[in-house]
């Protein structure tokens, strides 16, 4: 029977650093996932997974049970990402001047017929990650979080460390920053 | 164009389409190795702290030079009035 995550984490405190294995093996899954929304290339997802694990092995005695691991965990890789996305920001693309073929044909197909134009295909994915690429960090982790997530104001603000008031003005301004980039790449497609 | 229907369209997709959550084969070794691994100095970190002593060292400087040049300023300034105007005065001497 596989030891519980309270069992597990008093084993590492307890000096078997090994037994740190099992919680990796168990949440690396969720952890690649959540840095996957944020970072694009793999090497940058591994970055951020190894980030988290390497906060999560120094600050395990400040863990209190009364919480599950996950949560605990997955806050400190929602903070990671957050930094990971403001340590980037420079490199944020401000125009939508080389997009593909496929994004400019699913944009025709959606300004013709919005009704025909599938979410589910891989051009639209593409294209809402190009457009989130454009907002800025704290835009983009509200949009994220409440939006494609759609996680309660509440969870969003124990996940980041804002206030209930800083998430929802943050809310506020990442529509109107979304609304401004979508209407830039309308306006530069000429649709 | 309706950028509230773009909009929807696009957080549709995404949502349609989550991330995966594949993790690279051996990675929990990785992770282990790195945490017993030697210590990687952040090169950054080392600057922060060469940079804080060179600070806190040219305070203490500033701090000792300051007390010195009170405790010695009716000398300084005799001196520097001297060196200063000695110019001056050789051509009011010429002059006479």
């Amino acid at each position: 029977m596989e030891p519980s995550d309270g069992d597990v984490i008093a084993a590492v405190l307890g000096g078997d650093t090994a037994s740190f294995e099992r919680l990796v093996t168990r949440y690396s899954p969720r952890v690649f996932a959540t840095a996957r929304r944020y970072a694009r290339r793999e090497s940058e997802v591994e970055d951020i997974a190894q980030e988290v694990w390497s906060k999560a092995f120094q600050k395990l005695g400040t863990f209190r049970s009364e919480a599950p691991f996950e949560h605990w965990l997955m806050r400190m890789c929602v903070r990671t990402c957050y930094d990971f996305l403001r340590a980037h920001q420079r490199n944020r693309e401000t125009t939508f001047s080389e997009l593909s073929d496929e994004q400019s044909d699913w944009l025709e197909r959606f300004a013709g017929d919005p009704d025909n134009a599938s979410e589910n295909a891989e051009a639209a994915r593409q294209l809402v990650q190009r457009v989130l690429e454009q907002l800025s960090p704290a835009a983009r982790m509200v949009i994220t979080l409440l939006e494609i997530e759609d996680r309660p104001i509440k969870e969003i603000a124990a996940l980041t460390g804002w206030s209930l008031p800083l998430v929802k003005v943050r809310a506020f301004r990442a529509r109107a920053e979304m609304r401004k980039v979508l209407g830039r790449l309308a306006k530069e497609k000429y649709l | 164009m309706n950028l509230a229907n773009l909009h929807r369209k696009l957080i549709a997709a995404a949502r349609a389409n989550p991330p995966g959550d594949q993790v690279p084969y051996a990675f929990e070794k990785r992770v282990l190795a790195r945490l017993h691994g030697p210590k990687v100095e952040d090169s950054w970190a080392l600057w922060g702290r060469a940079l804080w002593r060179g600070a806190f060292a040219c305070l203490v400087i500033a701090i000792g030079l300051s007390v010195w040049s009170f405790q010695s300023n009716a000398e300084i300034d005799t001196d520097l009035e001297s060196a200063m105007v000695s110019a001056a005065d050789q051509e009011v001497i010429d002059l006479w």
